[in-house]
């Protein structure tokens, strides 16, 4: 082979007959090798479409169509005549008496650099492969998260501001868990969650003349009441004006988010604590990515979210908007006491869980006036709701959705806490109240959690095994026996962190992952600020069962796998 | 006080909190005081959105909500809090000696980008109402209409490209035909030509993949090759960024003209709507540069030559079959320009004679031995004579043969833009629109036979230029027909009646069908009374244009008053809608 000139012999002309072509291996690429009209042609063997071989496609005029989809290619230059696509890697080819030498080393990528427009292709047409492939061959040729990441908020943005109503805000929360699942995970595993917030974060991004700021003379005080009372007549138009114009004078940036939350926390909100989880989801998109980022998903969600419609209250619904709105003087005074009092967490369960909302709100007032701080009571809504998972009879309706709503509701008032403050929190609190009443319905018993016995098991084997028993359970969709599995797992002390992140990824790789990715990602959260709780593994075990009841098995996996294949070039050589 | 004068307003006291009153201004317009909070604010009465008097609006919070369709204002500053609505103008106020003052001055017109930007947001949500209001406002601020249209062409290769299928052509039309109407009047009916066009170019839009050229090597004969076979290949989505990779080679100017041959292809004909298109596409690429019209044409230009066909029934299979057989013998006579005479009798009774092979064989030794522009005005006069004369007892064809007018006078900008030979295969494609109108029973009548006389019409030429009028107003279609024929006999000027027709359709009817038909008469009444013989000069046939026009647009009459919008934007334009209407 002569190699100092970077081209190496690949084949003898009398291999490659006109009109044929063959593949052959160069630096550990696989090479298409063709003989079209005359002239030799070396391109990728790989198809930047799906990675099929391109020597079984069909040589025409010059252009060059894959027989699998038929996307098509010029073979002198490479480019891909259709969207979605990368354009095709092509080689120097010479012809040096009868060999054929090709030149690989040193041929800069096709499209290098531009993956951000594949990423923008699968955006905007929601492709789950241009997806995945984007994001794979990103990762795998060394853009960063953070940069990707970027992009996806800002896509989200648009998309949301011209495509969806206040419910876009479900769009959101994907790509916010997406992103803080994967960042729980290794660097391997990270494709799936990433993949399901690419997913969240795409769709058609239609144009929008800027939002022009109010003239003068506005205040922060005047922009606030307008939000209000925007918020109050459902008029979002009129509180998405008021936010930009608010981040145009400067200096009330941090004032924002406290604002949207005093504005879901009103009584008329009660019922729709989602808002509430939401706008905690929001908060943390941007603290990580900044206004610049997520300035038009900001105040275009936030003012669709407050101004939305809230239907007309039942008589229940009623009653409790009244009793809530009664407290809110007193909530409004509530400050955080240095240390929590102690919290009888076993009357105020059951009177959260009484069916009877007065004894609910009782407790909880009972509780904050006696300086029981509010985070020691998003423990015990969580704590509860996570028994209540692990329990839940799967006979007829488990209530999963529920539940985990139960859940997120106890974890979102740290949340609010953090973005609003003390007393924000406190109110959220009767919101999260308001869930676990509305959720009466399901027949799971009360019993103190203080009591959360784990089953002295069986299990003798090494972690290792019982994890792999674990996931098997909730592969083969045994219900009635993964919880217990993870019990006596956990009464056997096996650490509880590796288990978890097997679980997520065995419901990532197998099952409708976007739609458990919030319990998910707030069971991750939840195990850390309940560690040392009696309840604590139920978490754990609520998960591995909701996951098994809930389990559809879509194979997010292979799309994936095949993805992260592709991106290292393996495909064309793997699988054909 | 300098600057504006200082009106009284009111007593201190005449108000009583969130109360309004309006005042009259010295211009005629008038303001909103409003007393809430202990202070007074003083805005102009018409709000921005449609014209109400807001001092009949809610007061409330330092804000006012017009009590029509309820958009909001903040009082101090005048800022709305809603979309698809400007800010509405604030004054100054001033107590003294327990009077309220209210300054007023002139507004200066400092509003050219929000009102541009409304415009964009009409255009957006097809609201009818905000773009002939931006647009009337823009025109009555003193903006160019060119800096008007250049914002509509560009949304609408956006909206095009992003949101649209192939009847997009459709909007291309009005685009092109309201412009060139629309530079034939001024005031009212130009703004109502003007709103047409920008209603064709209305609709959402999006972002899509960005193009990117092909990556080296170039080659426009390459590029040309692959484009013609993905056209055959009826595959789009492939041509869109061979045509950007032209133009970002500097091979832009051979676009249209490759465009133009793909249209004029055998296998495209009955596809004569998507030749018309692409002939409206190389005008409005002649009127814009490639920066405002170029995604319009790369993304429309693809669809229309890479459209789906279905396969040909029998007719049309034989049609396709016989010009490709007389396809080599138009590459020859498209390159010696002859001008000799023809039987235009022979032709036209071919080209009417249910035989497409008849037809399209007289039409090769027409070409290789006439001018193609006075064969162009053939088919054109053809068209309009059978306008003039078709039967509207049932159905009379009207789509047809509009079509039929519209294609062959399209084919004089396909000779502009694509050559002599596409305009000579073009003739074929307006031969067999002919063939396939058969259905509609019209007589063969010789072409340069003087037309029948009709009875001279009464009084002079005001009086019957009136009288076709009131015929077209009152849905008389014979009488329209005949009253234009009478008119143009007694050698009354027939540009003047074309003008006043024109104004009657656009103010009073459906324009936007009638718009493309419309510019055509008004273009080929212009060759029929010049002075050159090959596009129709001192032709008989030529009045039969006018008399075409004359029955058509009474027949397909829907009475939709496109007038009452453009009257209410201008009148808003000029702020006078709540003294006009509600006071």
């Amino acid at each position: 082979m002569n190699v100092e000139d970077g081209f190496v012999r690949v084949a003898a002309v009398a291999d490659v007959p006109a009109g044929k072509a063959i593949a052959v291996r160069v630096e550990d690429r696989s090479v298409a090798l063709f003989n079209h009209e005359g002239t030799f042609y070396a391109t990728d063997n790989q198809c930047p479409h799906m990675g099929y071989p391109l020597i079984r496609g069909r040589a025409r005029n010059g252009v060059l169509q894959c027989d699998w989809h038929g996307w098509s290619y010029a073979m002198a230059g490479g480019g891909c005549f259709t969207g979605g696509c990368d354009d095709l890697d092509t080689f120097p080819v010479e012809v040096r008496g009868d060999e054929i030498h090709v030149k690989v080393a040193g041929i800069a990528s096709r499209r290098t650099g531009a993956h951000y427009l594949l990423l923008k292709e699968g955006l905007l047409s929601r492709d789950n492969w241009v997806l995945s492939k984007a994001v794979a061959i990103m990762l795998a040729q060394g853009v960063s998260e953070d940069e990707t990441l970027r992009l996806l908020v800002t896509h989200l943005g648009k998309h949301i501001a011209t495509e969806h109503d206040a419910n876009g805000s479900f769009r959101l929360v994907q790509v916010a868990n997406g992103i803080s699942v994967a960042r729980r995970l290794p660097p391997d595993d990270r494709l799936i969650p990433l993949m399901m917030a690419a997913k969240g974060a795409s769709g058609r991004a239609g144009d929008r003349p800027e939002r022009q700021v109010l003239p003068p003379p506005v205040t922060w005080e005047r922009l606030a009441a307008w939000v209000r009372m925007f918020s109050a007549d459902r008029d979002w138009e009129g509180i998405e004006k008021c936010l930009m114009t608010a981040r145009g004078l400067g200096g009330c940036d941090d004032r924002i988010l406290p604002l949207a939350f005093t504005c879901a926390l009103e009584p008329h909100f009660i019922g729709f604590g989602f808002n509430i989880i939401h706008l905690v989801r929001l908060g943390e998109l941007l603290d990580e990515f900044g206004w610049d980022v997520a300035e038009q998903l900001v105040c275009n969600l936030v003012a669709k979210m407050l101004g939305r419609h809230r239907g007309t209250p039942d008589g229940v619904r009623r009653e409790a908007i009244a009793a809530y709105a009664a407290l809110q003087a007193d909530l409004g005074a509530i400050a955080e006491p240095a240390r929590s009092a102690p919290l009888d967490e076993d009357a105020f369960g059951e009177a959260l869980l009484s069916g009877d909302l007065n004894a609910a709100f009782g407790a909880l007032t009972t509780a904050l006036q006696s300086g029981v701080h509010v985070g020691r009571i998003a423990d015990a809504m969580v704590m509860l709701a996570a028994d209540r998972m692990a329990r839940t009879p799967v006979s007829f309706n488990p209530g999963w959705w529920d539940l985990a709503a139960e859940m997120q509701m106890g974890s979102a008032i740290r949340g609010v806490q953090r973005y609003a403050g003390y007393a924000s929190a406190a109110k959220a609190a009767y919101h999260a109240a308001w869930r676990f009443y509305s959720n009466r319905w399901l027949n799971i018993p009360n019993r103190p959690l203080s009591k959360a016995a784990l089953d002295k098991g069986s299990e003798t084997t090494d972690a290792a095994a019982g994890r792999a028993a674990i996931v098997d359970a909730i592969a083969s969709i045994r219900i009635n026996d993964v919880g217990h599995l993870v019990r006596t797992h956990v009464a056997a002390g096996h650490p509880t962190d590796e288990l978890l992140r097997e679980v997520a990824l065995a419901l990532l790789k197998h099952d409708t992952g976007w739609d458990i990715l919030d319990t998910l990602r707030t069971v991750f959260d939840e195990t850390e600020a309940c560690r040392g709780h009696p309840a604590a593994h139920q978490l754990l075990v609520g998960l591995a069962r909701f996951t098994t009841g809930a389990r559809r098995s879509n194979n997010s996996d292979s799309a994936t796998r095949t993805a992260r294949r592709f991106a290292r070039r393996e495909t064309a050589v793997d699988l054909y | 006080m300098d600057g504006g004068s200082w009106i009284r307003a009111a007593a201190c006291g005449d108000l009583a909190d969130g109360e309004a009153l309006a005042v009259a201004a010295p211009d005629g317009r008038t303001i909103a005081l409003f007393f809430t909070d202990g202070g007074y604010h003083a805005l102009d009465n018409q709000c921005p959105h449609m014209g109400f008097p807001l001092v009949r609006g809610l007061v409330r919070n330092g804000t006012v909500t017009c009590d029509w369709h309820g958009r909001s204002f903040d009082l101090a500053g005048g800022g709305c809090f809603h979309s698809q609505c400007d800010d509405v103008r604030v004054f100054e106020t001033e107590i003294r000696d327990g009077s309220v003052w209210i300054r007023v001055e002139a507004e200066a017109d400092d509003r050219r980008e929000a009102r541009l930007r409304l415009l964009w947001e009409g255009l957006l949500g097809d609201d009818r109402w905000t773009m002939s209001k931006a647009i009337a406002q823009l025109l009555h601020g003193g903006v160019p209409e060119a800096d008007i249209v250049e914002l509509v062409v560009r949304h609408v290769g956006r909206h095009i490209a992003s949101s649209h299928d192939l009847d997009a052509g459709d909007d291309v039309s009005r685009l092109i035909n309201g412009l060139k109407v629309g530079q034939r009047y001024e005031g009212e009916e130009r703004l109502i030509a003007l709103a047409i066009a920008a209603r064709s170019a209305a609709g959402p839009a999006a972002e899509r993949n960005e193009n990117v050229p092909m990556p080296p090597p170039y080659d426009w004969e390459r590029t040309a090759r692959w484009v013609r076979s993905f056209s055959r290949d009826r595959m789009g989505n492939r041509i869109e960024r061979c045509l950007y990779t032209a133009w970002t080679e500097g091979d832009g100017d051979r676009i249209l003209p490759l465009l133009l041959e793909c249209a004029v292809e055998p296998h495209f004909l009955d596809f004569g709507d998507s030749l018309i298109s692409l002939a409206y596409l190389a005008e409005l690429q002649e009127l814009f540069d490639w920066e405002q019209a170029g995604e319009l044409t790369f993304n429309l230009g693809a669809k229309l030559i890479g459209q789906p066909r279905q396969e040909p029934e029998r007719f049309r299979r034989d049609a396709v079959a016989r010009m490709r057989e007389l396809q080599a013998g138009l590459e020859d006579a498209a390159k010696t320009s002859a001008d000799g005479g023809f039987d235009e009798d022979a032709l036209t009774s071919a080209v009417t004679s249910v035989d497409i092979r008849r037809s399209f064989d007289a039409l090769a030794g027409a070409i290789s031995g006439a001018a193609l522009d006075r064969l162009i005005t053939t088919f054109v006069l053809l068209a309009a004579d059978r306008m003039a004369r078709t039967p509207v007892a049932v159905d009379a064809g009207w789509p047809n043969l509009t079509r039929e007018l519209n294609l062959a006078s399209s084919l004089r900008a396909v000779k502009k833009h694509g050559g002599a030979l596409a305009a000579a295969k073009g003739l074929f494609h307006a031969a067999w629109h002919v063939f396939a109108d058969r259905w509609i029973n019209i007589d063969h009548r010789t072409l340069g036979e003087p037309l029948p006389a009709q009875a001279p019409p009464a009084g002079n030429e005001d009086s019957a230029a009136a009288a076709v009028l009131e015929s077209i107003q009152i849905l008389d279609v014979e009488a329209a027909g005949a009253r234009v024929a009478g008119y143009l006999q007694a050698g009354y000027s027939g540009d003047r009646l074309l003008h006043d027709m024109g104004a009657v359709i656009l103010r009073d009817d459906t324009g936007h069908e009638i718009l493309p038909t419309l510019r055509t008469v008004l273009e080929e009444w212009g060759n029929a009374s010049g002075a050159d013989p090959a596009l129709g000069a001192g032709h008989p046939a030529g009045a039969q244009l006018l008399v075409g026009l004359a029955r058509y647009a009474t027949d397909v009459r829907s009475n939709s008053d496109g007038r009452s919008a453009a009257v209410t934007a201008m009148r808003f334009a000029e702020g006078r809608t709540t003294i006009e209407m509600f006071e």
